[in-house]
């Protein structure tokens, strides 16, 4: 493979798993630091591209729109959390095989739900940006790219100062390691992680936007997504938000590589073999806590 | 009299942390044997080396003259070495009866007929005054019939040693005597028995023989009675 | 013993009503929907061998399915195999993945091994959508060989062929739950360490289970190729399938075999009659809702409430006595 073509690939790569790192920062919010077997989380992403295109119609920019949908989002995140809590957690259990059973019909529910209401066909983001491109030398970069790199960066990296400067992200961080602790020192765990929850579901409204800038959607993609999510929030470690970015981006250029070498049919399974790979080899991830 | 069970030099490290450090011991056929120790200061890990929920990072464990420090733990416990838990470990959702039959059934090593194995747990659950809840399920039980199940579930494996981690935590004085009994009932029936318990006053009537553990190495071994006068001993428990 | 005596006789009964029935019914779409009802008997009961007694759960049935019903197809392919030899490879081959997917579970408990298996189940797709000697993402045509004599349509014949593979398929979900077996599955989907320490080989225990699993969830596929003489990637590695194959024990109940045949009659029947009166994106819809729930409000399934109201109805009598 001539060398400008992998460093294209390279480039692309890193731009994409920026992308790869702001879908997967709530997963690792929701199941990472809260131990919540949170696999509807891909699906509720394919939702907010969904909303975010239904505002589409409308006339309403899709960054626009995720940031509109951001609030509610996180209402959504708290009615599913208190849920979840009222019906696994509340007894002195762990969600387990139930919690993981209910979050698969979840995901389920929501696919079918958007085939009925959009139909399977693929949508497309309506904005001026979608298929320009500005040139780099040889290189041509689509701004859709560029876009969701530049927003997915300042999403990734907002979550991880929110959750290491301020109170309720210490505090959000702290119920992960130890719930009765915290109770001791006057913070309602539930709460706490109530609101987690809350973020972490509004992170998939703008993420949700990214995913239909940087291409069309479609109600199966959730799918897709459940690998490429827990593939980076395994690979960064449990519980690492920092480590999000830099697994993000060893996925996206271990998926561009292949793109790139042995073609398009191939990329689905880069994100699921990497995380069979990680979960045998190394469970507890590159920058496991 | 070779010994039943040794332990050479056996250490166990937690990433940094070294839980147990070159700790050697050996036990004969029907000794009742007694570790006590700070909390921390290794005796479970110890137990979990010799069941084999852990393996060593050094040292070697024979048991009967045959080497198993590789061996995995489902093996152990057919080879004879049968352990409670510290905090009572039920298969919740299986009725107490079917709790030893489990037991029964895997750690056996030789295949038992229907009727055999009904007789032998029906006899362990009496022995245990849990014949009355040989039908409900083991998670509904109180603490006090969980250590006692924890028991009855351990003597269906049919041991030749038995591993006791303070299974009389929580029981009044009247059921600690009770318990004893049990116990020295098993131990005359040429099970050694090894107890990790916190009641002084237990270890000591029961033990013929005693180490103490601290932070992870040997500090003292004898009969209770020099246990008690050791030096060491003393300011591991008294801070004197 | 009278329990195995009622069991043999009643699947045999039940066999030699679907004989009978392929002479007395005229309406060929009976054997064409039956057939499914009981494919889903297979696929359900496979699930649960692993999921309800080992409680290790497999979100990835349908890569089980699909490897069932691609190595039959494949193999009718290259050498014309007769069917009862196809299916045996299908659960031949599903059960080595099966098998692979148990030693998964050394190190793999919860989420981790439910995610896994979804991994496996993409990972297969690809590979198969790459794979053109079975026609990659178009798929293949295959021409099932001629009816065998005594049946008046090839459906029919494949119908009595999934009768057979569900009784065989609960037979062998029976065995395993009532036999030492189950009894030590039990065990480690409690507590793992417990088992262990009681001498119960929880690896080896999870290994057979995964493998018989497998082995079933593929047979309940074998003869999807036949059945609509066309196979391609997506239709067999549907989701639709790794959820049905949940759904249906849990709603039924996964403790005992009972429960996923329930489950299976139940949605695969409702399944038949709302795709063809209403549409089968509101059926799966309603699988889901369903699904949800029975794992919120009802754990133990069908099998757990009516054995609830048994006991209590019981009480009241000894109450009222």
């Amino acid at each position: 493979m001539p060398a400008e073509l992998i460093f294209e690939a390279l480039i692309a790569g890193v731009l994409l798993g920026c992308f790869y790192a702001a879908v997967s920062v709530g997963l690792s919010v929701a199941f990472g630091l809260l131990d919540i077997p949170h696999i509807a989380h891909p699906a509720l992403l394919v939702l907010g591209a969904y909303c975010v295109w239904w505002l589409g119609g409308f006339g309403v920019d899709p960054l626009v729109a995720g940031v509109l949908l951001v609030p509610v989002f996180f209402a959504l995140g708290l009615a599913i959390y208190r849920f979840y809590h009222y019906v696994f957690e509340a007894d002195g259990g762990e969600g387990g095989l139930r919690g993981l059973a209910f979050f698969f019909g979840v995901a389920f529910v929501v696919e079918v739900a958007l085939i009925l209401t959009f139909g399977v066909d693929q949508r497309m983001a309506q904005a001026d940006y979608i298929g320009t491109g500005i040139s780099f030398g040889d290189m041509r970069m689509p701004v859709r790219m560029l876009i969701a790199f530049a927003v997915a960066l300042i999403l990734t990296l907002a979550l991880t100062q929110f959750l290491s400067r301020t109170f309720t992200g210490r505090a959000i961080r702290a119920v992960a390691q130890d719930s009765t602790a915290l109770a001791l020192m006057g913070a309602d765990p539930v709460r706490i992680k109530q609101w987690a929850f809350g973020i972490a579901t509004a992170s998939s409204a703008l993420a949700g936007a990214l995913l239909l800038i940087v291409g069309p959607i479609e109600p199966g993609l959730g799918r897709l997504y459940i690998g490429r999510a827990f593939c980076v929030v395994v690979l960064a470690g449990l519980g690492s938000i920092h480590g999000t970015l830099a697994a993000g981006i060893i996925l996206g250029v271990a998926e561009s590589l292949v793109l790139t070498s042995v073609g398009i049919s191939w990329a689905p399974a880069v994100g699921f073999g990497l995380l069979l790979l990680v979960l045998t080899v190394r469970p507890s991830g590159l920058f496991g806590r | 009299m070779s010994a039943l069970l040794q332990v050479d030099k056996v250490s166990k490290n937690f990433g940094g942390f070294a839980a147990l450090t070159e700790v050697s011991f050996e036990l004969a056929q029907g000794e009742r044997f007694g570790i006590i120790g700070p909390n921390g200061s290794g005796k479970t890990t110890l137990m979990n080396c010799i069941g084999g929920a852990l393996y060593g990072d050094g040292g070697s464990i024979r048991f009967n003259g045959a080497d198993i420090t590789r061996v995995p733990a489902w093996r152990r416990a057919r080879l004879g070495i049968a352990r409670s838990f510290q905090v009572p470990r039920p298969f919740a959702s299986l009725t107490v009866l079917d709790n030893v039959n489990v037991a029964i059934e895997y750690a056996a090593s030789h295949p038992h007929r229907a009727k055999q194995m009904r007789d032998l747990a029906a006899a362990i659950l009496k022995r245990m005054h849990l014949a009355a809840k040989v039908g409900v399920p083991a998670g509904s039980l109180t603490q006090v019939e969980l250590r006692k199940l924890e028991l009855a579930r351990a003597l269906a494996t049919q041991p030749r040693v038995l591993i006791l981690d303070e299974v009389m935590a929580g029981l009044s004085a009247a059921e600690v005597d009770e318990m004893l009994e049990i116990i020295m009932d098993i131990n005359t029936q040429g099970v050694t028995i090894i107890m990790i318990e916190h009641i002084m006053r237990a270890i000591m009537r029961f033990s013929s023989r005693v180490i103490c553990l601290d932070a992870g190495t040997i500090v003292a071994e004898g009969v209770p009675e020099t246990i008690v006068a050791d030096e060491s001993v003393r300011r591991i428990y008294l801070g004197a | 013993m009278r329990n195995h005596i009622a069991f043999y006789t009643g699947g045999l009964a039940l066999l030699c009503a679907a004989v009978v029935a392929t002479y007395v019914i005229d309406n060929e779409y009976v054997f064409f929907a039956g057939y499914v009802v009981l494919q889903f008997v297979v696929l359900a009961t496979g699930w649960n061998v692993m999921g309800g007694y080992a409680g290790y759960i497999n979100f990835g049935s349908a890569a089980f399915f699909a490897v069932g019903a691609y190595t039959a197809a494949a193999l009718f392919k290259a050498t014309e195999l007769p069917l009862g030899l196809q299916i045996l490879a299908a659960a031949v081959i599903a059960g080595a993945l099966g098998f692979v997917v148990g030693v998964l579970t050394l190190r793999l408990r919860g989420i981790f091994f439910a995610i896994a298996t979804v991994a496996i189940a993409v990972i297969l797709e690809t590979v198969v959508l790459n794979w053109s000697y079975v026609g990659g993402a178009r798929g293949m045509t295959v021409l099932p060989s001629d009816t065998p004599y005594g049946f008046s349509s090839y459906m029919r014949w494949l119908f009595v062929v999934m009768a057979l593979l569900a009784v065989v398929a609960v037979a062998v979900a029976r065995y395993v739950e009532t036999s030492w077996i189950g009894r030590g599955l039990r065990a480690l989907r409690d507590d793992e360490t417990a088992a262990e320490s009681l001498g119960v080989p929880t690896l080896r225990l999870k290994t057979l289970a995964a493998t018989i699993s497998g082995a079933l969830m593929g047979m309940a596929g074998a003869p999807y190729a036949m059945y609509l003489s066309f196979i391609e990637p997506t239709s067999v590695f549907n989701l639709n399938y790794s959820v049905l194959a949940l759904a249906m024990p849990v709603i039924g109940g996964t403790a005992t075999w009972a429960g996923p045949v329930i489950g299976a009659l139940l949605l695969g029947t409702s399944e038949q009659i709302l795709t063809v009166t209403i549409s089968s994106e509101l059926n799966v819809l309603m699988v889901g809702l369903v699904l949800i729930v029975f794992v919120v409000a009802a754990p133990q399934g069908i099998v757990g409430l009516t054995r609830g109201l048994w006991q209590r109805s019981i009480q009241r009598r000894r109450a009222q006595q």
